[in-house]
């Protein structure tokens, strides 16, 4: 029987492969708008409209954007022709880069088909010579090319024993890396272009990192200019203070429009304006939805959303770019709106041409809403009661009866626990247990989401009296509490920042430390009580800036630095985290529910905010923060919104127009259940639930306060733990990331023949053995099972293939168990669909 | 003939590299059988009863491991108050189970201490609540509800977890309460009550003053039957305790806290009826919020012995600290005595004591706080002219002290507050200030000259009548300069000894003459103190006036009771001291014998 249903799986499988590749045939993508070269402009809009050009390094990256009768939008930058009046004023190639040729002021006429437009400029001081800037055109070019990338010499060690800082982060590492380190030899002002660092990037001495650029490209001409001027490095000079990117965030490009070039204007303290999109550094925020190149010019491969991450020094933007085609047959069908969720999720759909699936069945949604909220599969008695209810607002009764239960506060907790490491190793059984009663107390009476946060981070006194000061003992130091707050409440991983700027993102080093200064007068103090830690707080001390070695002041994200007077500056920090202004704190709280609901949150990775991580619908993101603040930081308000919404509710069945899609939730994105729900699930369903160390026996797996509460046991070193196979994190760490939600071989290997699996089928007190004990009919006990872990009754042709297998054999028991093993392997019971 | 390798060996040979392997590996294996065996030594482990009756006989039951000696005879008794002691079932062979009547001689309260020993050892002491009229058999989950007020003593079942219930009156107060962990059991209790839909009404879990002891409040509104949840939060069983279900505590704070040897003075008791700050029952318990009511009582010192213990005032267990020092309270007195003990309580509306000391050039100021358990982060200033010269919280360090070195006599004012700013019930706190800082400490260990019993630990010895016990004492200076003169004293009455550990040593053997003796083997305590001459600045006061001045260095038994008592954060009188089994001589036993036969 398992071989017959493991060829039966292989046999799915191929059968799903086929449906899949079918299915990228059809529906066919269609391009169906004009393309650029044929369409009708009606207006021309040329960015810059005014500019001045100062200095003989100097260019402009002009973007041209014709405006549509529908007021739609399209990129002509690298199809419009240009004209400078007077001609010998400036060069324009087709790709609408100015270069100025001598001082003066001018216009360029812009065309495309019968549409026409002139801007203005002026040039300056052209014909001077002008030095190459070692922070603003030696360090971007670095940047750019790669060469202080994370993975080249900007790694911790840099890359063939030269290294750089990453992206430039640190001008004095890469003054003396480029001028000193060696003896000097990677520049040669004597003869520039023998330089290494030259000739290393184009190739003409061997380089592991491969050629960067040619020597006729406008980098290798900053680099050697600036070896010849003497590689100087002074600071002198106008400081940037900022970037400006064209087009600005938001910018819809329908194919097969779907290019667009950027435009970046640096700013400077001297109130001057340069155009530095030629030193810019790009990346997309979704390689599968665009590309972008050197020169900024982006181009859409698929419909979507990507943020552009434009670097230029230590600025960085991530303007967002959402690219639409139509789709040949596509309608929109005005799907029923249950709230404001679908409102926002269905706008983003009919954008992109997506179709939601339509609403699950009822068998469906009662197991999804189960495991949901309550972590466990809904029983058969609980089944039959939610199916024979005739009331037409039976989910939604459902759903509030769900978020009552005891058993919802005990799974959530759960969750909680394994952001804030609730852990035997952190911080010891009896604190565990204290924590995580804090934490299912916190859930069960709803306190609101401000007040669990301030409790947490000003937790003071006995962490005995107030367990959740535990936090800080599993952040036990300044930066591990600094880098577990930004994580778990301001949904940023700002541990790179530790070392550098963020690679990634605005943070800097010296935001890390502003920020740790909010906790770096906690003291931890043991006492004589057994597990207990006395959290107070110094009156006095500071952090410093390791690299500067200056005093780092309190700072936090949008607000910047904080003045405080209190001597626990966390104080200051809970006061701005919660304030109603802070744009960070509702989202992340809001998108990390509808993560865990939805299976991938509107950020995703949900723990990681940044400009360049975008959401998937802004505009979702923005009315659920904002009706989490109304409601009082209600989290139960917020789940149950969620759980009525009909993008919760649909199928996890795709349709042909939105197979594609997987990130818009057009349908529920079928997931495997977590190793925890996985056992109390396996454990229902053989009628054998599994017993837990430490707890009573009735606990359930999703209750279970920390995962090493089983003592480390020697002997049993090497022996597989099934709930550590299915991804059950250590809670070494605040990031939910812990949590594996790889699929592997040795997961595959338990659920065949591991032991927790073959116990609980085997075991004579188990459902089978029992029922047939008691002279149940083995067909009758085959209807049990699927009710218990489908949540649905067996088809005809199901009950009929178990029917042939059971009479089939002479030991009933035998055949039932590899019915039960049967279903158990099915991914109709692993999955949460 | 085996092959190995290139080699060849012929295992019937005598010098062979196989057999020595083998000699070696059987070795090693016999070894480890012999470590890993354990080897039996008397011990207490648990007991069926955590109380005992104040005038009343108890019959207990103790647990542990050889409680019987060579003979089977039942282990001696020893009481930390005077009683007769009968054995029970005698005749019984189980060396890990032994049954004994109790009865005080005289009235007990408090906490008191029980240990049990023969010839050759003496176990740790297992502490008992002295209590009347209390219930064993606790009722279980679908019996008839318990009546309020009743006082059970039991011990957690498998998993820890009981679930009694209970029936309550409206409007009245009900107050669970657990005492365990001052009784040194391992329980680490919370109390969840429920009404009759299972939900959760109020919880309980540590409490501030009195440390893993839960004392749950609830007010019903509704008279009908509610069930306690009583939970051992790692679920563990076979834990003791004392549970309260009434309709207020047992117990409660003192002001002062604490008291001379030989004091008698009126004590303010309040039952700990209220929450105070920073209880995490305030949250889910229901409260009347009212003022609490203090009773007075007349307390007079327990013992002779300085250090925290357990008085029961107005029937209300509250912990204590007896000092030789004078104790004075806030408005006793404009200026405290140095040395001496002030006692006070940041209430409400307080946040902050003020008084003034006197201190003379010179000296070095030290101010300690006597170890209460209690929510306070006490946090001291010392200022000169509102100028701040020294300042110390306990919160950096529980140990710690105040120390300054007073630059010129005169007028000096002390503040004390809470270092996190709370006041409130609970705040109580007695500061011991001295000039001059007693630091050292001094440390015993086995002796290497002396023959030792079996098993027996460095503080639980048994020594014959008339022999000479040698000690190995260990000094930790913490800065005192000099030799170290050691003395002992068993059961009151001074050793003849020599020892003293010279200045450029930390440890001696020290040999104290145990007295001749011919009463029967019994359990006698043992002090063991030393005394340094230094200069005068540096030294305590021993009432001398001359500069020749003595400071006093205590023995610590802490590492050793933390081996024992494993539950315990703080060890009471009755726990702390060396305990010697005196034996008579062997003749003297024989004779024993025979007058028995």
């Amino acid at each position: 029987m398992r071989n017959h249903l493991i060829f039966k799986r292989v046999i799915h499988a191929g059968l799903a492969i086929a449906v899949s590749v079918a299915s990228l045939l059809s529906p066919s993508r269609v391009d169906a708008a004009e393309p650029a070269d044929t369409i009708q402009i009606a207006q021309l809009k040329v960015y810059p409209p005014v500019f001045t050009i100062t200095g003989a390094r100097e260019q402009l990256q002009m973007v041209v954007t014709g405006v549509l009768s529908d007021q739609s939008l399209v990129d002509l930058t690298g199809k419009a022709t240009y004209a400078v009046e007077p001609a010998d004023l400036a060069s324009v190639n087709d790709q609408g880069l100015l270069k100025p040729m001598r001082d003066g002021e001018g216009s360029l006429r812009v065309t495309h088909g019968d549409v026409n437009t002139i801007v203005t400029f002026e040039a300056e001081n052209i014909l001077q010579r002008q030095r190459v800037s070692f922070d603003y055109h030696t360090l971007p070019v670095l940047a750019q090319t790669g060469c202080s990338g994370g993975s080249c010499h900007g790694a911790p060690h840099g890359k063939a024993g030269f290294r750089l800082s990453l992206f430039g982060s640190d001008r004095e590492l890469d003054r003396v890396s480029l001028t000193h380190q060696m003896a000097g030899r990677r520049i040669n002002p004597i003869e520039p272009t023998k330089s290494l660092l030259l000739m290393k990037p184009t190739g003409e001495v061997a380089h592991q990192g491969g050629q960067r650029f040619e020597r006729d490209e406008s980098q290798y001409e900053l680099l050697r200019d600036w070896i010849a001027e003497g590689a100087n490095t002074d600071s002198g000079g106008p400081q940037c203070v900022g970037i400006k990117i064209y087009p600005e965030t938001g910018r819809l490009l329908k194919f097969p429009n779907h290019t667009q070039q950027l435009s970046v204007i640096a700013s400077f303290d001297d109130g001057s304006q340069r155009d530095v999109t030629h030193l810019s550094k790009y990346e997309v925020s979704n390689p599968l939805v665009a590309e972008v190149n050197r020169s900024g010019l982006v181009q859409g491969l698929d419909r979507g959303e990507s943020a552009v991450i434009v670097r230029f020094a230590n600025f960085i933007e991530a303007p967002l770019l959402t690219f639409v085609r139509d789709i040949e047959g596509f309608t929109w069908d005005e799907p029923e709106e249950a709230n404001y969720i679908d409102h926002h999720v269905y706008a983003k759909l009919r954008q992109l041409q997506f179709k939601p699936s339509s609403l699950a069945n009822e068998s469906t949604f009662v197991r999804r809403v189960f495991l949901d909220t309550i972590g466990l599969l809904p029983t058969e008695e609980e089944l039959e009661q939610y199916l024979s209810d005739p009331s037409p607002t039976r989910r939604e009764e459902l759903i509030d009866q769900l978020l009552e239960r005891p058993e919802y506060a005990k799974f959530w907790a759960q969750k909680w626990g394994d952001l804030l490491r609730v852990s035997t190793k952190l911080i010891g059984v009896p604190s565990v247990h204290k924590f995580n009663r804090w934490l299912e107390v916190s859930v069960a009476s709803n306190q609101p989401y401000d007040q669990f946060a301030e409790q947490i981070l000003l937790a003071t006194g006995s962490t005995r009296q107030h367990p959740q000061g535990n936090f800080y003992r599993s952040a036990a130091d300044t930066n591990d509490a600094t880098e577990t707050a930004a994580q778990v409440f301001l949904g940023t991983r700002i541990q790179c920042a530790k070392c550098h700027n963020h690679p990634f993102e605005r943070w800097t080093q010296g935001n890390y430390y502003g920020l740790s200064a909010f906790f770096s007068r906690l003291q931890r103090s043991k006492t004589n009580q057994k597990d207990e830690v006395l959290l107070w707080s110094k009156e006095d001390g500071e952090v410093v800036h390791p690299a500067t070695g200056q005093t780092a002041k309190p700072w936090v994200p949008v607000a910047g630095e904080i003045p405080t007077q209190e001597s626990d500056r966390r104080l200051a920090f809970a006061d701005w985290l919660t304030a109603e202004q802070n744009p960070l704190f509702a989202k992340i709280e809001v998108n990390r529910i509808w993560a865990q609901l939805m299976g991938q949150g509107i950020v995703e990775p949900f723990d990681d905010f940044r400009d360049s991580n975008p959401p998937a619908n802004p505009e979702l993101l923005e009315a659920l923060a904002k009706d989490f603040v109304a409601s009082g930081y209600d989290r139960r308000h917020i789940i149950r919104t969620v759980l009525l919404s009909h993008t919760y509710q649909a199928s996890s069945d795709t349709n042909p127009w939105n197979e594609q899609d997987r990130s818009y939730f057009s349908h529920y994105r079928p997931r495997m259940m977590t190793a925890e729900q996985l056992v109390d699930a396996l454990g229902y369903v053989t009628n054998k639930p599994e017993a837990f160390f430490g707890v009573p026996v009735s606990t359930k797996a999703t209750w279970v306060p920390a995962p090493d509460l089983k003592p480390h046991d020697r002997a049993k070193i090497g022996s597989v733990e099934f709930l550590k196979v299915f991804g059950q994190p250590e809670r070494q760490s605040a990031c939910e990331c812990e949590r594996s939600k790889d699929v592997s071989l040795g997961q595959a290997l338990e659920l065949l023949n591991g032991e927790t699996v073959n116990e609980m089928i085997t075991a004579k007190t188990n459902l089978v053995h029992q029922g047939l004990e008691a002279g149940v009919d083995s067909l009758d006990l085959v209807k049990r099972l699927y009710r218990r872990a489908l949540s649905r009754d067996a088809t005809e042709e199901e009950l009929k293939v178990h029917e042939d297998y059971i009479q089939s054999h002479q030991d009933k028991a035998q055949a039932l168990e590899d019915t039960c093993w049967a279903l158990l392997n099915r991914n109709e019971f692993l999955f949460q669909h | 003939m085996i092959e190995l390798g290139k080699m060849r060996f012929d295992p019937s040979s005598t010098f062979s590299i196989f057999r020595v392997l083998r000699l070696i590996g059987v070795t090693i294996f016999l070894s480890i059988c012999l470590l890993s065996f354990p080897v039996m030594a008397i011990e207490l482990r648990n007991s069926n009863r955590s109380t005992l009756n104040s005038t009343q006989s108890t019959d207990i039951e103790l647990f542990g491991a050889d409680l019987r000696d060579a003979e089977n005879q039942p282990a001696s008794v020893w009481t930390s108050f005077e009683s007769t002691v009968e054995a029970i079932e005698p005749e019984s062979t189980d060396r890990g189970r032994v049954r004994y009547r109790i009865t005080p001689v005289k009235p007990i309260d408090g906490i008191v201490a029980v240990r049990v020993y023969h010839r050759d050892e003496v176990s740790q002491a297992m502490l008992f609540y002295v209590k009347d009229d209390v219930n064993d058999k606790l009722p279980g989950e679908d019996s008839n509800p318990v009546s309020v007020p009743s006082f059970w003593d039991f011990q957690t079942k498998g998993l820890g977890h009981h679930r009694i219930p209970v029936e309550l009156m409206s409007g009245r107060p009900f107050v669970a309460e657990v005492i365990g962990d001052r009784l040194g059991s391992e329980i680490d209790p919370i109390l969840i009550l429920q009404n009759q839909m299972g939900e959760e009404v109020a919880f309980a879990d540590d409490h501030p003053i009195i440390g893993s002891d839960p004392i749950l409040h609830y007010q019903p509104s509704e008279t009908g039957v509610f069930y306690l949840l009583v939970r051992d939060v790692e679920y563990r069983g076979g834990l003791r305790m004392f549970l309260n279900l009434g309709n207020e505590p047992v117990s409660g704070t003192a002001f002062p806290n604490a008291l001379g040897i030989d004091e008698m003075r009126p004590i303010d008791v309040t039952p700990i009826d209220y929450d105070v700050m920073g209880n995490p029952s305030e949250e889910t318990s229901s409260n009347p919020s009212k003022t609490p009511v203090s009773y007075s009582a007349l307390a007079v010192s327990r013992s002779n012995q300085v250090g925290f213990t357990h008085y029961s005032l107005t029937g209300r267990l509250v912990a204590m600290f007896q000092t030789e020092d004078p104790v004075r309270v806030e408005g006793e007195l404009s200026v405290l005595p140095v040395p001496g003990v002030f006692c006070g309580r940041l209430s409400s509306g307080n946040s902050e004591d003020v008084v003034d000391v006197f201190l003379e050039k010179g000296t070095r100021f030290v101010v300690s706080l006597l170890g209460s358990r209690g929510p306070l982060v006490g946090h001291i200033r010392l200022f000169q002219n509102d100028r701040r010269v020294a300042e110390h919280h306990w919160g950096a360090d529980p140990n710690g002290r105040l120390r300054y070195e007073v630059p010129e006599a005169g007028m000096y004012r002390l503040e004390i507050r809470d270092y996190l700013s709370r006041t409130g019930p609970g705040f109580e706190y007695a500061l011991h200030l001295d000039h001059e800082d007693v630091s050292a400490i001094l440390k015993i260990a086995d002796s290497k000259k002396r023959k030792k019993r079996r098993n027996e630990r460095p503080h639980r010895l048994a020594v014959d009548a008339g022999e000479t016990l040698e000690l190995s004492v260990r000094v930790d200076r913490r800065g005192l300069q000099g030799p170290i003169r050691l003395s002992a004293w068993l059961d009151g009455m001074p050793c003849s000894s020599v020892g003293e550990i010279p200045a450029d040593r930390s440890d001696v053997d020290f040999s104290i003459r145990i007295p001749e003796s011919d009463v029967p083997t019994r359990l006698q305590s043992m002090v063991i103190r030393g005394y340094s001459r230094e200069k005068a600045d540096k030294q305590r006061s021993s009432g001398a006036k001359d500069s020749a001045r003595v400071t006093e260095i205590p023995l610590d038994l802490t590492e050793h009771l933390s081996r024992d008592h494993n539950g315990l954060s703080r060890y009471p009188i009755g726990l702390g001291g060396m305990m010697l089994v005196v034996s008579p001589t062997q003749e003297d036993t024989q004779a024993e014998m025979e007058q028995k036969e």
